[in-house]
């Protein structure tokens, strides 16, 4: 046998880089050595390391594939029901039995110290600095200083205020108690800028602090303001500037139909300084309503179940109101830290209308007054908040369809989409009119729209005149314009639907102003002392039209010897036809009379582009007066 | 048959009243309603005013002592508008409920209710005038009246006689049996109108036994 | 609400009830009208006790074209229009407490209603019920009406010329009621009068063993 080996059990004889230095110009590299660590110095430094509060049998579940497996067939154990219901308390008791046994044999070999030393784990605390203390010492002295310096300051300064009532907190708190509602917790004054007291039930509150402006402006939190002695703190959700915008785009083209922007005045600064906290307090109050507004909505996109869903994303809710046009409705609230880096405003449009947003916030005042106003009772012990028709519903036998309509009450939502329909379709129809208004010169349309609408419902006269023959002779038809339906009523009495298609009215005008060229031609008749032959309002011959029918009318002159046709179609347009009489036709015919001499003959058409004058009615009239002539 | 909701909104009618009275002398009407209209919802608007005729209708039996009473209550502002009322025995309660409770049934009827209970047999006991006052806050009902006599029978615009130099405060709730709690909110507006009125409930039988 | 006329079908020979119910139903779908859920009048009946001054007899009845109402006939032909909540003002009437009788009691096994389909067709909206008593199957109450007008005997034979071609010759004439009524505008009580008039008769000739359904 050989002589034992003494094997050493220190740790590797490395020291650890502390730091390299590069000195020169990167080409000299020195490395710096940590001091190696002596025994108890490593001895430390390995205890700091374990972590006491593992559990043991955690440790038995370490990653090695026995332990694994171990762990695997405890479980397995585990699942099964104990048999014996004491077995986890048993296994306890072992387990601080076994810790127990070995925490006294540590004490044990601790006492004898034949084996082991107790030393101190902690490293020794380095040298007390005395400088340091010193100066540390000397800076919080000053700043204590500086605070009763400043407080005697205020002091001085509000003995000073005391005279002069210009910068009184105690009238500004005045002014703030006719306006707001106030009341005192404690040592502080808070109020209440919520919309509770007129109706609303929204959820969040509006609760802002008063606090009397200190002088020293420079420690001011962000966020008040401190001007006329009084500074008011608005909690963090409510600061800043927020705005409902309501925006109606057709989807495929992204083109921008309508949009209602109503911007808040966001310069806070240019305000008069005497009414400062007021504007605060107001524009803290309309972020707050613009909440409520885009809360309800959102509730109601999300709690209807309408035929088209509504979206809701973000601060955004999206609903299309018609195929290919959308609505949607964003909340935009800009606080007042995030003002400097907003991004530039959308580009005013110089046509934007605050129409649908106004009716929002209309819509949800509407809603306020009705949760606190109820219909007064009659008598006076009937149940309040019923309305008076619901209260004689009973004794008036009200059938089911009327109490189903009086039940269902619309939501906000459906509301301002309904709106938006009209505004949509009424926005469409003044487009399709006006166009028709301007490009048409023959004839010529006049529009005349109602002052009278609501916002669900507007009408239009529209006039068709001949110019020059516009005294006698006009055809006119109105435009009804419902929610999502067009009623146009003819001269005549017709009444026709239209959807809002842009198509189904352009092809009503045009047929309208086919029409009326034929009644047109009708009056000259009449006048010129023409005999009318035949007319028809709905031609069944001759080529087909893309829509509607054509119009057709006959007329002979007054002496029976000339005859004109005359057909006006939506899409073939107008045209004159006269009966010609060829000079070998008297030949052939048997009676002399001359009145049968234009038995048989063909219509030839007369191009009416050669004629002299402004418009259809005074080419004809022209013609008209020309056969007259030849004729006789 | 129906539809479901509309039928749960006409059934589910709330039957008990909670009630707290007290009343106050004409001097202090003016500074009782003034309170009133600060602290009740429609602060906005001027105060609702209402003007009723009650008819109390009792059937009798030979082996029944005591009468079933109806009453009639006839809206004289809006004269269309008849209701049938029955209200129940009212409830004292001990010391921890802070308000009355009675049942309370009010049925708007048809304008022929007067012949109805006749011929059903039904005979008036007494009928009177009551003028006042309506305010609401939330759910809660406060109404500030005034009692006439009528002096000659049928004539409710004049010739009336007010009983006592006082008016009849009455704050009530209709609710579904149960709801106790809205007799704390009941109590925290009673405390409210604390030196102005003051409301308690107030033991009818003991009246009653006083009276006689 | 428009004017109401009733009509009592007699089920013909050799036909259960449900067979003639069928029947009246295919010939309205024929015409065009279409279905628009179903419907109930029904009726329960109060007599006074006997120890009362006068003998009297209240009818309760509801119908679900009125959802919100409830109709107290009196045998004097007063006709009360009230709340749902009148029922429970009845029930104090009935109720019989400790020691004292109630002043009116309901007369047992006299409840009868009229259930069926109710169909609209333009205009008019037309109902076929089905009559039982105390769940016996008495007969067939068709009802048409005729919704935008409120003069009877303006739209009479409008409502006839429809009516005819659902039950025939029952309806060459107007029902009784309708002809003796003095005030011209129709009302929702007329319609329950006229369902009365026509229970009352069902009642009557409650003890003949008709075919149950």
């Amino acid at each position: 046998m050989t002589t034992p080996v003494p094997v050493c059990v220190e740790a590797v004889l490395e020291s650890q880089i502390q730091e390299v230095r590069v000195e020169g110009d990167g080409q000299d590299i020195q490395e710096v050595y940590a001091p190696q660590l002596s025994m108890s110095e490593n001895l430390a430094k390995l205890a700091n390391k374990i972590d006491f509060y593992k559990d043991e049998c955690e440790e038995k579940g370490k990653p090695t594939s026995e332990g694994e497996k171990e762990s695997e067939e405890e479980k397995a154990t585990t699942f099964q029901p104990s048999l014996w219901p004491w077995d986890s308390v048993r296994n306890k008791l072992k387990a601080s039995l076994t810790e127990m046994s070995v925490l006294l044999d540590v004490l044990n070999i601790a006492k004898r110290k034949n084996y082991m030393v107790l030393d101190q784990v902690s490293q020794p605390a380095p040298d007390p600095k005395t400088a340091l203390q010193l100066a540390s010492k000397k800076q919080a002295l000053t700043t204590s200083a500086n605070i009763l310096m400043n407080s005697a300051e205020r002091l001085k300064k509000s003995q000073a205020e005391g005279t002069s009532k210009h910068n009184d907190f105690h009238i500004e708190l005045l002014k703030l108690r006719q306006n707001w509602r106030l009341k005192k917790v404690g040592n502080t004054i808070l109020g209440d800028l919520s919309y509770k007291t007129a109706g609303s039930r929204f959820w969040q509150g509006g609760t802002f602090e008063v606090l009397k402006t200190t002088t020293s402006t420079s420690t001011e939190p962000e966020g008040s303001v401190t001007k006329g002695g009084l500074e008011v703190v608005i909690p963090n959700d409510l600061r800043g500037v927020a705005y409902i915008q309501v925006e109606v785009k057709s989807v495929p083209e992204k083109m921008d139909l309508t949009s209602a922007i109503m911007r808040l005045p966001s310069e806070l600064g240019t305000v008069h300084t005497g009414t400062y906290w007021q504007q605060k307090l107001q524009a803290a109050q309309n972020v707050l309503f613009c909440k409520e507004i885009f809360s309800q909505l959102a509730r109601e996109a999300v709690q209807t179940n309408s035929s088209v869903p509504h979206l809701v994303v973000g601060n955004q809710i999206i609903t299309n109101v018609f195929p290919g046009i959308q609505l949607s409705i964003i909340l935009c609230h800009s606080t007042g830290k995030e003002k400097n880096k907003r991004p530039p405003p959308a580009p005013p449009k110089l046509d934007h209308n605050h129409v649908l947003e106004h009716s929002l916030h209309q819509l949800l005042r509407e809603l306020h007054y009705k949760n606190i106003h109820y219909p007064p009772p009659h008598p006076v012990t009937a149940m309040i908040g019923v309305s008076k028709k619901r209260r004689m519903a009973g004794p008036l036998a009200m059938c089911r369809q009327d109490l189903l309509e009086m039940a269902d009450n619309e939501s906000l939502l459906e509301q301002v989409i309904k709106q938006t329909k009209h505004h949509v379709l009424r926005q469409k129809t003044m487009g399709v009119l006006d166009r028709y208004a301007i490009t048409l010169s023959d004839p010529q349309l006049a529009n005349h729209w109602n002052c009278v609408n609501s916002s669900l419902e507007s009408s239009c006269r529209v006039l068709i005149t001949s110019q020059g023959y516009d005294l006698r002779i006009w055809h006119s038809f109105m435009v009804h314009i419902y929610v999502d339906k067009i009623k146009v009523i003819t001269r005549e009495g017709r009444v026709l639907i239209l959807s809002y298609e842009e198509k189904e009215l352009e092809d009503f005008i045009l047929w309208q102003i086919s029409q009326h060229q034929i009644s047109v031609s009708q009056n000259l008749c009449r006048l010129m002392g023409w005999h009318m032959l035949n007319t028809t309002g709905a031609l069944g011959v001759s080529d087909l039209e893309s829509s509607a029918t054509a119009s057709a009318l006959v007329m002979a002159s007054p002496n029976h010897n000339k005859a004109l046709a005359i057909k006006s179609g939506p899409s073939t347009g107008t045209k004159v036809f006269i009966q010609s009489c060829p000079k070998e036709n008297q030949s052939r015919i048997v009676t002399k009379d001359e009145k049968w001499s234009f038995v048989g003959c063909e219509f030839q058409e007369v191009d009416m582009n050669k004629f002299e004058g402004r418009n259809f009615p005074s080419k004809l009239e022209t013609l008209m007066a020309v056969l007259t002539r030849t004729a006789t | 048959m129906m539809d479901p909701q509309l039928a749960q909104a006409l059934k589910a009618a709330p039957t008990n009243e909670y009630l707290l009275q007290g009343s106050i002398l004409d001097s202090s009407l003016e500074v009782l309603l003034c309170r009133l209209k600060g602290l009740c919802d429609h602060a906005d608007s001027p105060e609702e005013k209402f003007v009723d005729h009650e008819m109390v209708y009792a059937i009798k039996n030979a082996s029944i002592p005591q009468p079933l009473q109806y009453s009639v209550r006839h809206s004289l502002v809006q004269p269309e508008n008849w209701q049938l009322r029955y209200l129940g025995h009212s409830e004292m309660g001990d010391k921890s409920r802070h308000t009355l409770i009675r049942n309370c049934v009010d049925v708007a009827t048809s304008d022929n209710v007067l012949q109805f209970l006749h011929e059903v047999g039904f005979r008036l006991d007494h009928e009177f005038v009551v003028k006042g006052f309506y305010f609401h806050k939330g759910r809660m009902k406060v109404t500030v009246s005034k009692i006439f006599k009528m002096m000659q029978q049928g004539h409710t615009t004049d010739n009336l006689e007010s009983i006592v130099p006082s008016y009849l405060v009455e704050l009530s709730v209709l609710a579904t049996a149960g709801q106790d709690a809205i007799a704390e909110d009941m109590k925290n507006f009673a405390e409210q109108l604390k030196p102005l009125v003051q409301l308690e409930k107030i033991d009818h039988r003991r009246l009653q036994a006083t009276g006689t | 609400m428009g004017v109401v006329c009733i009509f009592s079908y007699a089920v013909p020979e050799g036909k259960s009830g449900q067979q003639a119910v069928d029947m009246l139903q295919k010939n309205v779908e024929l015409l065009g009208a279409t279905r628009s859920g179903n419907f109930c009048v029904d009726c329960e009946t109060y007599q006074s006790n006997s120890q009362n001054i006068s003998q009297r007899l209240i009818h309760i009845l509801h119908n679900s074209e009125h959802p919100a109402s409830c109709f107290a006939a009196l045998d004097t032909g007063t006709i009360l229009v009230s709340d749902l909540l009148f029922d429970v003002l009845m029930s104090k009437l009935t109720a019989a407490k400790t020691g004292r009788e109630s002043f009116y009691q309901q007369r047992k096994g006299f409840r009868i209603e009229s259930r069926g389909q109710r169909y609209e067709l333009w205009d008019f909206v037309i109902k076929i019920g089905s009559v039982s008593l105390a769940s016996n199957f008495k007969g067939i109450l068709v009802e048409v009406e005729y919704c935008p007008c409120v003069v009877a005997s303006d739209c009479w034979n409008l409502i006839k010329e429809m009516a005819q071609s659902i039950v025939g010759n029952v309806a060459d004439n107007p029902p009784m009621y309708i002809k003796n009524k003095t005030d011209p505008v129709y009302s929702p009580s007329d319609t329950v009068n006229q369902y009365l008039e026509h229970f009352n008769n069902f009642r009557k000739t409650a003890p003949q063993g008709q075919p149950s359904r």
